[in-house]
């Protein structure tokens, strides 16, 4: 049919005679005219014909209901190609490279020009006989200009941060940290204490009992520094510095505080989830086996073995269940979340609540995976089952070996070990055989009638 | 042998996301496009047995930090989408982001997002092309209700947005080597070939490595507009009925019009890839799906030695509402059963077979006469809706558009004196025939001159109609046909890469390009139609690649007749406008507001120009 296709011709043809009649009027009238003249019975099997003769045509129009693939000729695809069967991942395209790069370089940049700041607050708030207090006014400024070297006020007429040209109403400031040239305005207040704060928990990397606290006090903040001197009880010192540095030591300050948010207690639970379906997954592959062994009538293990991993498994069951609940508590409460926001409550209980789900279908899959103990009747039968077995196949192993003949059930204990062996040694021989090794087979041949003659010499006694 | 399945394309990509991603608890953000991708192939609780903990969508994240969980962010490369993600990353929440772009994303944008990274909280930047909505293993779509700007061309972001989807489609296939061959009377097809063809040759080298490769993907472009008939259908296959009478939005039902429905049915699922039975009768006839419910419920019945016999639709509603263990077992059934007795239900309400078989005939057949008289018949049968009579007009106005003894207006008459036919539904005609009228037209649409469409009359005659209700068959099926067999005409159909062969970087692609009538043997066939496409023409496709073809079918938007009638009217609304010229002398975002005004509420305001009279 496949082949015919090439060689359909398009047109009017009657489908009989393959005459092309040009239009439809004339090709009905042929049909009816030249083939449908004849006796019915022909007709019948003129039509099977015609119909038969159009297949190719029809299967154009209409779709059989054979599971014929007459499409696949038209594909470069091989259907008896193995590995064209399966479908691939698409095309992926990774960008981490360069953005690592970039990345890089301007973390590199933040980092200098960070450290280079902090160096300098650390000078400049740096309390010890050496450095002038702020009370001192001309030996201060001395000094600070010994840091950084301020700006001359004649070159400036601008501020550097607003560009508005100073005047009467607008006073020349320096920021002690870079020495450029500031309004009044543009300037940031910078306490001496949340210096040191930041200075402190900056250079540590490690978290130490001390600087916890120190962190703690820096969290508490909001910004590090403010746009108005801060009269507060103790009166404390502080840096007037210029708005990009202030933007700079407000980005240190997030660094630390992000690095330092501690893991929400739902992690911590979560990870005791993982630990008990880490154990529970476990235990569970022993306590199969456990229980395929007992139920095949072995008796390396005791339905004791099976009751103690039994108990091990339902703690961690347990455990998984119980610390899930906690998290629908979680969802309710949602601790340590401020009242009025709503988005982050919701997300926190979704997430939560999702959790638990989780963990329901975690306990749903193992309990229809984990199989309850085998009762002592089980177990019984199942024992009783094997013993037949055994004594079944010992009784035609018995048959197969030369001299010996007796009843199983009259067969005295010593030689049980023996037909045992025997039987064993029968099963490595033909393997043995199948596997074309000829010199194992034949020296476990000779140990066979050697077992043989043994038993013999044992049954006689 | 195996397809080639979107559906598993998508969920490659997505399962990678999530097992590139080790630690512990995950969150899943989204934007809106591809939080329906990813939920056309995936389920929540799917998602949630692979520790995806949290579902969130890039514009509206919380404020508190999360940071032991890691974000994997799946966005598609918007502009909205890289801001609100630089934002994030000045501002982190989550420990660790691993971001993935639905599309190609520019240089310096990824420098944008480098210089945010602040924190070093990036993993991960990878473009995984899945941009598109899979709906069946076979069916695709962009999602895009309305694509026709004015006076029928393109509006850039509409252009942009089904270029980055197509050529997604074409990456997550694995497809390298592409001819595109477009409807030559349609220019926006012959816009987006062009940009497709561009778009590819840029961007191929930097992806795909194999060369070697030589199988080559034909991408088929063709318009709506050739075919406006398949989407005025009444439909009898379960999945295009469904959407037909009921509407199915991202596998979605809305149920709750159903008089009586249950609470917990308002809204169902519709997902083949987690629904047995959906899968086995997604294109069984509805007579078929009657009948194999029944058989399942009568399996169950035996189970429950009850004696009742289920003799009708409604018997075996009440049968599962008085069993709610059954329901409670089979949650799909019960789904299945309120919807198939839904449908059942349409159909008697409304006469939908004697509407359905008029409409076959009318396009199939060609007896004048008896189909104006049956429709005439039709218009007095109060059962019948409104919209159905409008189907009928309209697939009368286009099958004898310029036929002498046209009655269109006769007709159009009678129903406006017989029925109250909306403002919308009146202009519907005329924008129709604007839409897909002969004028735009390149091949018959109605086949009745062609030998192959005689030949197939000839046998319908010799064997009788097998079904009266499935006796249309879409273009894109005689297309498909056509371009297998080496037949569809360059001077209809022209391949992209023709034009530009004196390129010498062009030369390979031109050496494979043959003349015409030799067959190119493709590896597959991607379809896509500008303005959407039909459940019917799915149906046909399914049929070809169950004989063994490979095509994979899709378009802006999978249509039914009332989400075809929105999109022709508020294009035709908008074209209209533009002529207009003393709306040139208005503001820009005035025009566009009367223009929104008049698509959202067409009831209230027919024509846009009323709102500025001030109507």
């Amino acid at each position: 049919m496949l082949q015919t296709i090439g060689d359909t011709r398009e047109g009017f043809l009657c489908p009989q005679c393959h005459q092309d009649m040009g239009n439809l009027e004339m090709l009905q009238i042929h049909f009816q005219n030249v083939h449908m003249k004849q006796s019915s019975t022909i007709i019948k099997g003129l039509f099977s014909f015609a119909k038969q003769k159009l297949k190719s045509v029809q299967d154009n129009f209409q779709n059989s209901n054979e599971p014929s693939k007459m499409y696949s000729q038209y594909f470069s695809f091989d259907p008896h190609d193995y590995y064209s069967k399966k479908q691939y991942m698409g095309f992926t395209r990774s960008h981490y490279a360069y953005f690592q790069i970039v990345r890089k370089d301007k973390l590199h940049e933040i980092y200098t020009k960070t450290q280079q700041l902090l160096l300098r607050l650390e000078l400049l708030t740096d309390i010890n006989e050496h450095t002038p207090p702020n009370g001192n006014t001309k030996e201060r400024r001395k000094y600070e200009q010994s840091i950084i070297p301020w700006m001359e006020d004649s070159v400036v007429s601008i501020c550097s941060s607003c560009s508005a040209s100073f005047g009467f109403s607008r006073r020349k400031h320096h920021c002690r940290l870079d020495g450029l040239v500031i309004c009044n305005q543009c300037s940031q207040f910078i306490l001496f204490s949340t210096a040191r704060r930041i200075i402190d928990s900056n250079t540590s990397s490690t978290l130490t009992t001390n600087n916890s606290s120190t962190i703690q006090q820096l969290m508490n903040l909001k910004t590090v520094t403010s746009s108005t001197i801060i009269n507060n009880a103790s009166n404390e010192d502080h840096l007037r510095i210029c708005m990009s540095c202030a933007r700079c030591l407000q980005n240190c300050y997030r660094q630390i505080f992000f690095k330092n948010i501690p893991k929400d207690e739902i992690f911590h639970y979560y990870e005791n989830i993982i630990q008990a379906r880490k154990e529970y997954t476990q235990f569970q592959s022993t306590y199969v086996a456990i229980i395929d062994s007992i139920l095949s009538g072995n008796t390396k293990y005791q339905i004791k073995d099976a009751q103690q991993v039994y108990r091990q498994l339902s703690v961690s069951y347990e455990k998984i269940d119980s610390v899930s609940k906690k998290f629908v508590a979680f969802a309710d409460k949602c601790p340590n979340i401020d009242e009025n926001d709503i988005s982050s409550k919701a997300r926190y209980a979704t997430l939560c609540r999702n959790i638990r789900m989780y963990a329901i279908q975690l306990l749903q899959n193992f309990s229809l995976s984990t199989g309850r103990l085998p009762t002592e009747d089980e177990i019984k039968q199942a024992r009783d089952a094997k013993q037949r077995s055994d004594n079944e196949l010992m009784a035609k192993v018995i048959l197969t070996i030369p001299g010996i003949n007796c009843n199983v059930l009259e067969l005295s204990e010593e030689l049980k070990p023996f037909i045992q062996q025997y039987y064993q040694v029968t099963q490595y021989m033909q393997q043995a055989k199948l596997a074309g090794r000829d010199d194992e087979a034949k020296f476990l041949e000779s140990n066979l009638e050697e077992l043989a003659q043994a038993m013999r010499v044992a049954h006689q006694q | 042998m195996a397809n080639l399945n979107v559906i598993e394309a998508v969920r490659f990509y997505v399962r990678r996301m999530i097992e590139d991603c080790h630690d512990n608890i995950k969150g899943l953000i989204m934007d809106k496009e591809t939080a329906s991708i990813v939920s056309m192939i995936y389920a929540q609780s799917e998602l949630l047995q692979k520790e995806v903990f949290l579902f969130e969508r890039i514009d509206s994240t919380g404020q508190k930090s999360l940071k032991s969980l890691s974000a994997i962010c799946f966005i598609r490369p918007t502009e909205e989408n890289l801001e609100t993600l630089v934002r994030e990353l000045h501002d982190p929440k989550y420990g660790s982001y691993y971001i993935y772009f639905s599309n190609f994303i520019q240089t310096n944008a990824i420098k944008t997002l480098a210089d945010a990274d602040e924190f070093a909280c990036v993993r991960v930047i990878q473009e995984f092309y899945a941009d598109y909505l899979a709906i069946n293993p076979h069916v695709y779509s962009l999602n895009i209700p309305t694509t026709y700007h004015k006076y029928y061309e393109w509006n850039d972001s509409v252009l942009h947005r089904t270029v980055q989807g197509l050529v997604s489609l074409i990456f997550s296939l694995r497809s390298r080597n592409i001819i595109i061959r477009f409807q030559k009377s349609s220019n926006m097809a012959q816009t987006l070939a062009d940009r497709i063809y561009s778009t590819m040759k840029t961007q191929t080298d930097s992806i795909t490595s194999n060369i070697n490769d030589t199988s080559q993907t034909i991408v088929l472009i063709v318009d709506r507009r050739e075919d406006a008939i398949t989407p005025l259908m009444n439909q009898w296959t379960y999945q295009a009925m469904v959407h037909e009478l009921i509407g199915i939005k991202n596998n979605r039902v809305n149920l709750s019009q159903v008089p009586g429905i249950k609470k917990e049915l308002e809204e169902v699922i519709m997902n083949a890839e987690h629904d047995e039975f959906y899968e086995t009768n997604l294109y069984s006839n509805f007579g078929d799906i009657a009948t194999n419910i029944k058989a399942l419920m009568e399996d169950f019945q035996e189970k429950h030695k009850n004696q009742s016999k289920l003799e009708s639709i409604s018997d075996m509603k009440t049968f599962v509402e008085t069993y709610p263990q059954f329901k409670k077992l089979s949650g799909t059934v019960s789904k299945h059963v309120t919807i198939v007795s839904e449908l059942s239900r349409l159909v008697g309400l409304y006469n939908l077979l004697e509407v359905s078989e008029i409409e076959q005939n009318l396009v199939c057949q060609s007896d004048h006469n008896d189909i104006v008289q049956k429709i005439k018949r039709l218009m007095h049968d109060d059962k019948v809706r409104n919209e159905d009579i409008l189907r009928l007009l309209c697939l009368y106005a286009l099958r004898y558009e310029h036929q002498s003894n046209n009655e269109l207006n006769a007709l159009k008459n009678e129903a406006q004196n017989r029925r109250q036919l909306s403002e919308k539904n009146i202009r519907f005609i005329p924008a129709l025939l604007n839409y897909g009228g002969q004028k735009f037209r390149q091949t018959n649409l109605f086949n009745t001159q062609t030998p192959m469409a005689i030949t197939r009359q000839f046998i319908r005659g010799l064997r009788g109609v097998d079904n009266v209700y499935a006796q249309h068959v879409p273009l894109i099926k005689d297309l498909l046909e056509q371009l297998l067999r080496g037949k569809l005409k360059d001077t209809f159909y022209p391949n992209v890469s023709a034009k530009d062969q004196i390129n010498p970087n062009n030369r390979n692609s031109a050496n494979q390009l043959q003349p015409q009538g030799q067959i190119i043997k493709p590896s597959e066939i991607i379809v896509y139609t500008i303005g959407g496409i039909t459940y019917e023409e799915s149906l046909h496709v399914h049929m070809m690649n169950k004989q063994g073809a490979r095509i994979i079918l899709g378009g802006s938007y999978v249509h039914n007749f009332s989400s075809f009638i929105d999109e022709v009217v508020s294009t035709e609304t908008f074209t209209r406008l533009l002529n207009r010229e003393r709306f040139i002398l208005l503001q820009p975002q005035c025009v566009m507001r009367a223009f929104q005004i008049c698509i959202y509420l067409p009831a209230l305001y027919d024509d846009p120009w009323l709102i500025f009279k001030g109507k």
